[in-house]
């Protein structure tokens, strides 16, 4: 062998080191698939207790946000219990295709989710099935079962409905988080080192008494953001550790990538039609009267995003007996960022409600 | 919306974007130097395993480096053709290969003016598996000493899968798995590339390069997805013999 030959082998055998290394370490436990509705191809992963034949299809917030990425770090206290299905919802977290944000509504999230439940049923025992949604997930998983000719089939197939952190209609959680938000942003506006973006809050606040149009959204974004960075009340308590997410694995060995999950949220915030529907509509709050399913309604006491009100109003107007509902407010918690012993009383809710009422 | 940032659950999701975004881009180490040994890889300690990344694709380099100890003198043939072959990772990591070739268009002096032909195929395992063509035009400068530098514009047909089963709705309303032809993309492509030319070592009628790149994948959800991808090969000029 000329020894050129040799140089090139052994530069070849580095090579082949470093895909190798790229191999090593992937985020590959449970199962994984893909579901294609709509034009769009969105990724499902089911981890857990797959053995059980109970499945809770876990609904992400957003819209445009992800279940592949915090699945990464996944719910092992739900897990170990029964199978969890993450699945990314169209031009949401990593899922892909060419579905055109413009032409998404609510009801096609929801005819997304029939599908993802009919790929679950078609790939596994399901005995029993929940669904569990979080902040606009709650809005999906409510227009899934309330919405349209289709649903009275669809709550024939699930077992409960676990909202938490939930919305489902904006209009009614903008009544109750308006005075709040005001309040807060005039106390920091008078406090605050830097008090112009308070004003500003209280500004955009006190000129608008209900959200009309796709438009609100960037200023409500931002008067919320700027709350939840500096609540004083809530941020008195101590800040458990957050789980560690091997964010180097999450780059360069997993299913996720970060580009797609930065635009896709960008592209469902840019979905004006969408956008107007979440804004404007109030359908869901009507036809939540058809909601006769188990139901665990959870929410924080500090959470502007989706105030607890929201949850009184469901379990007030919802169908189901009142033996299977069930409202509870996480006193130290706001929209999902738990304080004290606020995420063991969580934990422990939802464990109970899923073993009362699976099989 | 900014409180789920403090959260200890993996719950809510509409946050993703602000801390993936703040930390994504400052964990990785410096390059270590060509000639370094290697440290020991660990693939579930991030830190050192890409360290050991960084530090293989620098070791990749070392046999060129020492190919430049017998230089004696460089050649002035010109070969018009290269064939290359290339490690071709998305996001470095999520492994493919790239076969392609390249044609000198013009020279002048140590300038090239190339025009290039590639064939891409890689896998993101649990997301996506592509299979590209595409034409470039690229400028390359080589000096004496034999590195050089490199550009190249191109253009490719990308076909998409998802990486896994894929189940849909039938006509029968009933939802199965189904056959998945992919998805059809454009995607433009810039990359930037440095490597030796061997020749010029009187080593083998070889370069050996490593590029980094990006490129578009359009339409993705409406919008233009783009992609980080590195490259680590080889380009073969057949008719160009060592000195």
């Amino acid at each position: 062998m000329q020894p050129y030959f040799a140089r090139v082998v052994a530069f070849g055998v580095i090579v082949a080191l470093v895909c190798c290394a790229a191999c090593q370490g992937y985020y590959d436990d449970g199962d994984y698939f893909f579901v294609r509705n709509g034009g769009a191809d969105m990724p499902v992963w089911v981890k857990g207790n797959v053995a059980s034949g109970r499945f809770v299809v876990y609904l992400h917030g957003g819209p445009g946000g992800s279940a592949i990425a915090p699945a990464l770090v996944g719910q092992p206290w739900l897990e170990s219990e029964v199978a969890v299905a993450y699945y990314d919802q169209r031009h949401a977290g990593i899922a892909g295709g060419q579905a055109d944000p413009s032409s998404s509504s609510v009801a096609s999230f929801a005819d997304d989710l029939d599908v993802v439940v009919g790929a679950l049923r078609a790939r596994y025992r399901v005995d029993s099935l929940m669904l569990m949604g979080t902040s606009w997930g709650a809005t999906v998983g409510t227009a899934y079962l309330t919405l349209g000719p289709e649903a009275s089939r669809r709550r024939g197939g699930v077992d409960g409905w676990i909202s938490t952190f939930g919305n489902h209609d904006m209009h009614l959680a903008f009544s109750h988080l308006r005075g709040r938000l005001r309040d807060k942003a005039a106390a920091r506006a008078a406090t605050a080192a830097e008090p112009a973006a308070w004003r500003d809050c209280v500004t955009w606040l006190d000129a608008h008494d209900t959200l009309s149009s796709a438009a609100d959204w960037p200023d409500l974004f931002g008067c919320l953001t700027l709350a939840g960075n500096a609540s004083a009340e809530f941020d008195a308590y101590p800040t458990p550790p957050a789980p560690e997410l091997d964010m180097m694995g999450f780059i360069f060995r997993s299913p996720a990538a970060l580009f797609p999950l930065a635009m896709n949220v960008g592209a469902s915030h840019a979905a004006t039609a969408l956008m107007n529907e979440l804004a404007t509509d109030s359908t869901l709050s009507q036809t939540l009267t058809d909601l006769d399913v188990p139901t665990l309604i959870i929410h924080g006491r500090h959470d502007l995003v989706a105030p607890w009100q929201v949850g009184v109003f469901v379990v007030d107007t919802i169908a189901t007996p009142q033996a299977n509902r069930r409202r509870v407010v996480l006193e130290h918690t706001a929209h999902g960022s738990f304080r004290e012993q606020d995420e063991a009383d969580y934990q422990a809710e939802v464990l109970t409600f899923v073993r009362d009422h699976t099989e | 919306m900014t409180t789920a940032a403090h959260t200890s659950s993996p719950l809510q999701s509409c946050t993703w974007r602000r801390p993936l975004a703040v930390q994504a881009p400052s964990r990785a180490p410096a390059p270590a130097p060509a000639g370094v040994p290697c440290p020991g890889t660990s693939p579930r300690q991030s830190g050192r395993w890409l360290i050991a990344g960084v530090c293989a694709l620098a070791c990749a380099l070392v046999p060129a480096v020492a190919f430049s100890a017998p230089a004696v003198h460089a050649t002035s043939e010109t070969s018009r053709w290269g064939f290359s072959a290339a490690y071709f990772g998305e996001t470095f990591t999520h492994p493919g290969v790239r076969l392609g070739a390249e044609r000198t268009l013009v020279e002048r002096g140590g300038y090239q003016l190339l025009a290039t032909a590639d064939v891409t195929h890689y896998v993101h395992r649990r997301n996506h598996i592509a299979l590209g063509a595409g034409l470039g035009l690229g400028n390359r400068y080589t000096g004496m000493s034999g590195w050089y530098v490199d550009g190249i514009l191109s253009v490719a047909y990308l076909h998409a899968w998802p990486q896994g089963d894929v189940y849909a709705r039938g006509d029968d309303g009933q939802v199965a798995q189904v056959f998945d032809p992919g998805r059809p993309y454009v995607a433009p492509e810039f990359s930037v590339g440095f490597g030796l030319d061997l020749a010029r070592r009187a080593v083998a009628p070889l370069r050996v390069f490593v590029r980094l790149g990006a490129f578009g994948q359009y339409p993705f959800n409406g919008y233009m997805l783009p992609h980080l991808t590195g490259q680590v090969g080889v380009i073969w000029r057949p008719n160009l013999s060592p000195r």
